[in-house]
Parts: structure tokens; sequence; C-alpha cells
């Protein structure tokens, strides 16, 4: 028994732990090395094997005597030993389940420990969905992320603040796709969902995560927009989903009317500038059903919402003669809420838009108005 | 007012474009899209909708409770028919989601829009007294959606009312 092969049993038991890290793709490996402790969790059956390979040197060196059996056991205790070390380093290193997984559990304690969300482990699962070429890879990540604002959101310290460092950066996960693939682009909408549905559960007034929820799926629409000549069925889909999310925002959070009416606005210009004229369409619908809820109260300034549906509509009508009439309609819908002349309403649209630099917009007003007035005036002279 | 409408519906395979145009070209109605039966609930316990139209193949969104229900019916749309299981939850009484359903809403609110129609699904529905339903098969007029809105409004004894005062 003195000629044990100590060289190939060494080797078999460093195997995993050197080729595996060495194998695993380069955003895997560098979350991983950031994580000591697990390392030194995943190296503790290494040690324990040449724990007992020195024990058994030692006794061969002192010529003791071993039974094979004892032998045999030594071999496969070392085997199993190694086995698991593999499977273990193998999951870490290996699997994008057994890591999301992993930083999935890190974010959850320290919810539980803090009420917050780790920064770090956010960040690497970020860095994770921005990093992958796969759309499933991005799913599994886009999933774990639903299920950390879920608990987030329904933490009882949350008060609509904790989600900044997961909100600010979903549009770069979604933007680093080159694969041309709309899969995963309905899951910021579900994520979204949450935070509304469970900050409306919980009164909570809108503070920080409402605001980078919608400002998110502004970005997302923008990036799902200019993929619509590729794909226009699924990104009809998409949008209209956006869209309905912030219509709902602004249902259940009135301190978000303003903000969503903008980024409504932009969904708007967007898809008009790509031709998907019936999303504007539906853009502008929005915005009218938004200024002429019932439930809205008295003391809202009606008058930014106003301009910016006035402003999409401008954009409607100037290359699209035969949905004028609908159009025409939208204005008349929306003159009551400004409180004054259709002239004078476009006309304060058109400062709004001159002062924020939006001049195309502010040209189309302006030719808009120049073509109702005369359409109202041909009326009146009619009568 | 405009006629509040719930449309639950996970599209997959509908020309949402042509659907929903005569709904928003007439700016009569203040529709909402759910596309899963979370998503649903989450509506119907936050607004109040004149009409709402189920479709029986639902896939099950983020609640636990309908991702259970999926799984024990081998995850399966046709399966596990989680519009069925939605409307149980509304009128039936028999359903252990942690919400209660919402109490303004009545059989008489609900229309179902689906591809599926046998006799099981019909005499379900009859239970529950949803009597609005109409098949999802080709060719059908790009009005549906509002068709199936007024057939849903004609049995609600608010517009039936207000159709009375007005003659």
């Amino acid at each position: 028994m003195t000629d044990i092969p100590f060289g190939p049993i060494v080797t078999l038991i460093l195997f995993p732990a050197v080729y595996t890290p060495l194998a695993a793709p380069r955003e895997i490996r560098a979350v991983i090395l950031k994580r000591k402790q697990w390392i030194i969790t995943a190296l503790i059956p290494i040690f324990m094997s040449f724990i007992f390979l020195f024990l058994a040197m030692f006794y061969v060196t002192r010529n003791t005597s071993f039974s094979e059996q004892i032998w045999y056991g030594l071999i496969l205790i070392l085997l199993l030993i190694d086995l698991s070390v593999a499977i273990v380093m193998s999951y870490l290193f290996n699997t994008y389940d057994g890591l999301v997984q992993q930083l999935e559990l890190e974010i959850f304690s320290s919810l539980k420990k803090s009420g917050k969300l780790n920064k770090k482990s956010v960040s690497d699962l970020l860095e994770l969905g921005i990093k992958t070429d796969s759309w499933q890879i991005r799913n599994l990540i886009l999933s774990s992320m639903t299920r950390i604002v879920e608990k987030t959101c329904s933490h009882a310290e949350y008060r609509g603040e904790s989600l900044e460092a997961l909100l600010l950066r979903l549009v770069e996960v979604f933007d680093a796709d080159s694969s041309g693939n709309l899969q995963n682009f309905s899951m910021p909408a579900d994520m979204i969902r949450s935070i509304i549905f469970i900050s409306k559960d919980r009164e909570l007034e809108v503070r920080d995560d409402i605001q980078d929820s919608v400002r998110s799926l502004g970005g997302l629409s923008q990036i799902v927009i200019k993929k619509a000549e590729s794909q226009p069925r699924k990104v009809d889909e998409i949008v209209f989903r956006y869209i309905d999310v912030l219509d709902m925002t602004a249902t259940l959070h009135l301190g978000s009317l303003n903000q969503v009416s903008q980024v409504l606005f932009e969904i708007g210009i967007q898809a008009i500038s790509n031709n998907l004229t019936h999303i504007g369409f539906i853009v502008a619908n929005k915005l009218n059903m938004l200024i002429s809820r019932d439930s809205l109260p008295q003391k809202i300034d009606k008058s930014l919402i106003a301009s910016y549906s006035l402003g999409i509509i401008s954009h409607l009508w100037s290359d699209n003669l035969s949905l004028r009439a609908e159009l025409t309609k939208k204005v008349d819908a929306i003159i009551p809420y400004t409180n004054c002349p259709i002239g004078e309403a476009v006309d304060r649209s058109m400062f709004f838009f001159m002062n924020i630099m939006g001049f195309e917009t502010a040209d189309k007003l302006l030719a808009m108005k120049v073509d109702l007035l005369k359409s109202k005036e041909r009326t009146h002279k009619k009568k | 007012m405009k006629t509040k409408v719930l449309w639950v519906e996970d599209s997959a395979r509908l020309e949402l474009r042509n659907l929903t145009g005569p709904i928003y070209i007439s700016g009569e109605y203040d529709m909402n899209l759910a596309e899963d039966a979370t998503s649903a609930v989450r509506y119907l316990r936050t607004k109040e909708y004149d009409a709402v139209i189920l479709d029986m193949r639902l896939p099950p969104g983020m609640d636990d409770y309908w991702i259970n229900v999926y799984r024990e019916r081998g995850e399966n749309m046709a399966e596990a028919r989680l519009g069925m299981e939605l409307a149980n939850w509304l009128f039936s009484g028999k359903s252990d989601h942690s919400f209660p359903p919402p109490e303004w809403i009545k059989p008489y609110h609900v229309g179902v829009f689906t591809v599926e129609n046998d006799s099981k699904l019909h005499a379900s529905l009859e239970d529950m007294n949803i009597k609005v339903f109409e098949q999802k098969v080709a060719g059908l007029p790009d009005t549906i959606l509002i068709d199936i809105i007024n057939k849903i409004k004609a049995q609600n004894p608010k517009y039936s009312e207000k159709v009375r005062g007005s003659k």
C-alpha cells in the first residue's frame, strides 16, 4: 500500500475547484469572485480531502499497515467529497440558475434583516442580465427580479422608495439585447403592476419607486417601438400593455398623473415617427380619458395633460387626413377642461411646447389651430 | 360617461389592433387589458367596471394561488381554464383564494369570449348565471368587442333602467 497514487488523487480533488471556475463564463466568474465566503464554503470539502490524505500519508510513512478495506473506504470517501465539490462548483460557476438563486437569497436575506435591498447583489443580478446574450437567461433573471419586487413591496417597512437600484437600470437590461427577441418585454409590466397595486393597497404616496417605474416604462417603450418593423404584432401587444399599466398607475396614484401624461406623450410621438399611427391614436385616447375621468379631483391642474393631449393630436393631425373628423371630436372633448376657447387652448399648448423646446410639436399645433379655426368658421358661415 | 371595460385576455393569438380599434376610435370606452389571472384579480379589486370580458384560457401570472392551480392542472392553459376559475372565485364561493371577490361585481357584468365551446363550459357558466357568451372563431366582425359589451350592458339593470327612462 506504499505505492498509493497521491498525484492522481490530488489532481482529482483539485480538478473541479480549478477547472470549473476557469471554464465558467466571464460574467459569472466576476460575480462569484466578489464573494469570498461562497468560495470558502465550496472549498471546505477540498480541505477535508487534504486532511484525509495527509493522515493517510502520515500513517503510510510510519509504516502503519492498514487493511485493504480501510484504503477502499478512504478512497470512496475522497471520491464522494470530490463529487460533491464538483456539483457545488459547477452549480455556482456553470449554471445561471444556481447563481441567480444565490443572489436572490442574498437579497431576500438583507431585505429580512434591514427591510432594504442589498445594492451590490441587485447590481450583480442586473449585470448578469445586461451581459447575457440569451433571452432564456434574461427570462430567468427577470423572473427573479419580479419576485424581488413583489417581496420588497410586501415588506412591512416598505414606503415606496426601496427599488431604485433595480428600477433605474431595468431599461439597460433590455437595451443590451441585440437578438431582437421580444419574449421578455412583457415582464416589466408585471413587475410595475406589483408596485402600483401593492402601493395602492397599502395607501402609500407616490414616491421614487412609482416615478422610476413610469420612467422605465417610457424607456422600454422606446426600445420596443424600434423593433416594430420585424415584429409588429408583438410590438402592439407589449406597447398596449405598457400603455395600460401607465393608465392604471395614473388612475390609482393621482400624484403620478403629470409624469404619466408626459411619458404617454413621448410614447405616442415615438410611435407616430415609426409609422405606428394606431399607437399614437391610442395614446391620444388615453390622455383624453385621463383628463375627463370623473374621479379626478377638482384641485388637479389639467392644463398640462391638455397640452400633452393637444400635442399628440397635432402630430396625428398633420399626416392623417382621414382621422381629422375623429381628432376634431377629441379636441372638442378637451376644450372644456382648459377653461378657454379653442384658439387660446391650442396657443397655451403651443407655448408650453416652445418652453420645453418641443418646436416640432409647437409647429404642428400652430398648423392644426389654423385648420381648426378655418373649419369652425366655415361651419359658422353655413349656419 | 365612458363605459368602463376590463378585457381579460392573454392576446397571444389575436390581432389586438383590429379588435381594439373600434373601441378606441369610438372614444366611448375606458378599457383596461389584463393578460393573466393575477392581473385580473388586481384590476377587479381596485376598479369597478361596467363590463368584464373573460377568456377561459389564461396564464396564471405571479400569484402563488393561480400558479398552484395551473401546476395542479398540468401547466396547460386549455386544461387549467383559469378563466373559469376566476369566474368561480367571483361568483361560486368555492374558491380558496386569499382575497374575497369584490362586492360590486355581479354575473350580469360578465361576458365570456373564448375559443372553447363545449357543453361542460356552458353548464358551468349557466350555474353561475353568466349569460353572455361569444366564441372566438375566424371571420368575426371587428366590432365583436363592442357587440359583447353591448350585450353585457343590456342585461345590467342600471343601463336597462336608463333606456326605459329615456323612452
